[in-house]
């Protein structure tokens, strides 16, 4: 037997597992919506199956922003023009509702509006939902038995950002393109508490929907 | 755009310079030099058994929000081959910065290597404080320790990971 043959064969099977393996969690990454840039290039994936991402989101770079709508009717966008407000705008005296809605389109039936929103009544203290992944359990939580009390809003984006230190070695510097990488990950907490406990949901940015918990 | 979230790193003697360093690409590396240049690494290399000199991290915050709070800090991936390597950090996040040094000082534990599960970087001297303004979290200091086994050579990459909750 041909040692060199053993080897080659060896090395094969260790690069074809690594790109399947870098193809695969790559896929994974972006399903979750994680979202990594490339600081060369400066692009940034998004998740393929959701319609083209909106223009809004271009300018706030989150997947999801919130909407006050107080009793008198009257709208506070959290971006509106060259606006940016943030909790401490909202008063929670005169609310009616909030709700976090998507910068991006969901695949929904035809004729129905596409983004996906998370409306909490702030008169009722349940939630409604348009579009997105939200299981049976869930929805019960969020849509059944509305905490008694004074209510606190909680409203707040989970931020996270990865980037690489150290170096490649040189020798192999020209066949790993991936070092100026740095990868997002945002979260959209919504609820409220009160002096009986603490309902709240948390939003993944590829439209999953979970119970919050701290 | 809301807040605005950039890495910054202080260095030199205290009270030191504060350096920017963005948040992509290869923004420090571990050397044997106290400065905020990440490719000088290679002439001021760490000689295996020896640990490098402290870096002094930060989160900076500018933009627009309310609070900024429940601020994590983790290593996502380890160097890859990791023998002889082994990242320290100063689990107090001292508000207060020091002149780095090679020896040890502030890094006295290994780095989390999973997300804590709660706050472990301390905004003006708390783990509850936050931030109400635009500013800069508590130092964040960490620091390669190595062995005589550690191999010559660059040492690859290690993902660092921050989160945070931001109304």
């Amino acid at each position: 037997m041909d040692n060199l043959n053993v080897k080659i064969d060896s090395l094969l099977k260790t690069r074809q597992d690594a790109m399947f393996n870098y193809a695969r969690s790559t896929s994974e990454l972006i399903d979750l919506g994680v979202k990594i840039k490339n600081k060369e290039t400066d692009d940034t994936t998004v998740p393929m199956s959701f319609e083209p991402y909106l223009e809004k989101y271009n300018i706030s770079n989150l997947e999801f922003e919130w909407e006050a709508k107080y009793k008198d009717g009257s709208i506070l966008r959290q971006f509106e023009g060259e606006e940016q407000r943030n909790f401490s705008h909202i008063d929670q005296e005169r609310l009616a509702s909030i709700s976090f809605i998507s910068n991006f389109n969901w695949p929904s039936e035809e004729g129905r509006d596409p983004r996906i929103i998370i409306r909490l009544n702030w008169e009722t203290g349940l939630f409604e939902f348009q579009n997105g992944f939200i299981n049976q359990d869930t929805r019960a939580y969020a849509c059944m038995e509305p905490l008694a009390g004074n209510k606190k809003l909680i409203l707040f984006t989970r931020k996270r950002f990865s980037s690489s230190a150290g170096e490649i070695n040189d020798q192999y510097k020209e066949f790993f393109p991936f070092e100026d990488e740095v990868f997002y990950y945002n979260r959209f907490v919504i609820g409220y508490e009160t002096e009986n406990g603490m309902k709240a949901l948390i939003v993944m940015p590829n439209g999953n929907i979970e119970k919050f918990e701290k | 755009m809301a807040a605005t979230f950039a890495w910054a790193q202080t260095y030199g003697t205290s009270p030191g310079t504060v350096a920017s360093l963005g948040i992509s690409g290869n923004l420090f590396n571990y050397k044997r030099t106290d400065d905020a240049t990440a490719a000088n690494y290679s002439t001021n290399p760490v000689t295996a058994g020896q640990k490098s000199y402290e870096v002094w991290l930060r989160g900076k915050f500018t933009g627009t929000f309310n609070k900024i709070d429940n601020v994590q800090f983790w290593r996502s991936t380890d160097f890859s081959p990791n023998t002889g390597l082994s990242i320290l950090w100063a689990p107090a996040t001292p508000s207060a910065y020091a002149t780095p040094v090679t020896g040890a000082n502030e890094c006295v534990s290994a780095v989390p290597t999973s997300d804590p599960g709660t706050a472990n970087v301390r905004c003006r001297g708390g783990l509850a404080s936050g931030l109400v303004a635009s500013g800069y979290t508590d130092y964040i200091v960490t620091q390669l320790s190595t062995t005589s086994a550690a191999a010559a050579g660059d040492t690859s990459l290690a993902v660092f990971t921050m989160n945070y909750d931001e109304s």
